[in-house]
């Protein structure tokens, strides 16, 4: 059974990793998916499936996979950005942003919002990293649509986002807090 | 009558002027460069790298048109490529001019995946192939056959 603790240490390359091997494998079964077929190969379950039927079910598994992989990367670069406030609200790392968080930390204590708190005290202290961080406040509302079941239209920054434009984005936006300052 | 207004006030107010949504010139100007060079691409693979193939009967190609919305650009339409192979329908699909790091995306949309184009300089357009760690090389036969594979049954 898998034990629930802190996880401090928090990768987005290691998340796209994941995502990219889960449908390496998806896609090499649904190329065989022919000859599994034909020479009874598949799984008892699946036995009595059309190909039309199996395939049907793999584009699910590939939509599902995809939302999982975008809530998965959302979520991870929350924890960053959550862990990075915690470090730089107690250390001098970023002298500029230091004081703006440690006086956040303060008044909010456990409350600290990610947008207002996080993100906006970003822009305002560092300008230079606006631009990617509006680029990822356009897909926030994306991660509460996943996590909250999906049942609404999100209003969300572009039309259409896929596992790759997630990863982008926010690997942009972490990439560019780096480099401030 | 002599101005007071600052300097400062005026590059500000003329850099907002520059980026504001209702100035077309720039935004027209780089979304008809966009426009050509996604143009110039579909003319590569229709007429080069897949020439052969599509004379054969092997490659069937169409175009259907596709609406996209940019910041500073506005709402444009803008061509998708369709390729039929052998019954798979694979998508050339623009997805923008705004890209960080290069010069516009299209994707190249199958059935199983998707990758990512980037338009380098006016003319260069290289695959991703991978984002971790990134490996992105020059579009030619050889590539787009990668890609192909990738994304398609």
């Amino acid at each position: 059974m898998p034990r629930f603790e802190a996880e401090r240490l928090q990768d987005l390359d290691e998340v796209f990793r994941w995502y990219e091997l889960q449908l390496l494998l998806l896609n090499e079964v649904d190329r065989q998916l022919p000859q599994l077929l034909l020479g009874d190969f598949l799984p008892e379950i699946y036995r009595d499936e059309s190909l039309d039927e199996l395939r049907k079910q793999f584009a699910s598994a590939r939509k599902h996979l995809q939302y999982a992989a975008m809530l998965h990367l959302l979520t991870t670069a929350e924890a960053l950005l959550r862990l990075d406030f915690e470090h730089l609200s107690k250390r001098k790392t970023k002298p500029a942003i230091f004081r703006r968080f440690r006086k956040i930390g303060r008044e909010r204590g456990e409350k600290i919002r990610l947008e207002e708190d996080i993100l906006d005290t970003w822009i305002e202290v560092y300008p230079e990293t606006a631009r990617s961080i509006r680029e990822f406040k356009g897909v926030v509302p994306l991660r509460d649509w996943l996590a909250h079941g999906r049942y609404w239209n999100p209003k969300i920054g572009r039309r259409e986002y896929e596992v790759g434009d997630v990863f982008d984005i926010a690997s942009e936006m972490l990439n560019r807090m780096q480099d401030a300052g | 009558m002599k101005s007071t207004q600052s300097d400062e006030v005026k590059d500000f107010l003329l850099s907002r002027q520059q980026h504001a949504p209702g100035n077309e010139n720039g935004g027209k100007e780089r979304r008809r460069e966009w426009i050509a060079a996604v143009k110039r691409l579909y003319q590569k693979v229709t007429d080069e790298l897949l020439a052969e193939s599509i004379a054969q009967g092997l490659v069937t190609v169409s175009r259907v048109q596709k609406e996209i919305k940019e910041e500073y650009l506005g709402t444009y339409r803008v061509p998708e490529l369709v390729l039929d192979i052998g019954g798979e329908t694979v998508r050339f699909s623009p997805k923008g001019r705004n890209i960080i790091g290069a010069q516009g995306r299209v994707d190249l949309v199958g059935e199983l995946d998707t990758i990512t184009l980037v338009l380098d300089t006016a003319e260069d357009w290289s695959i991703v192939l991978a984002r971790v760690p990134r490996r992105a090389v020059a579009l030619n036969g050889k590539t787009l056959a990668e890609a192909l594979r990738r994304v398609m049954r």
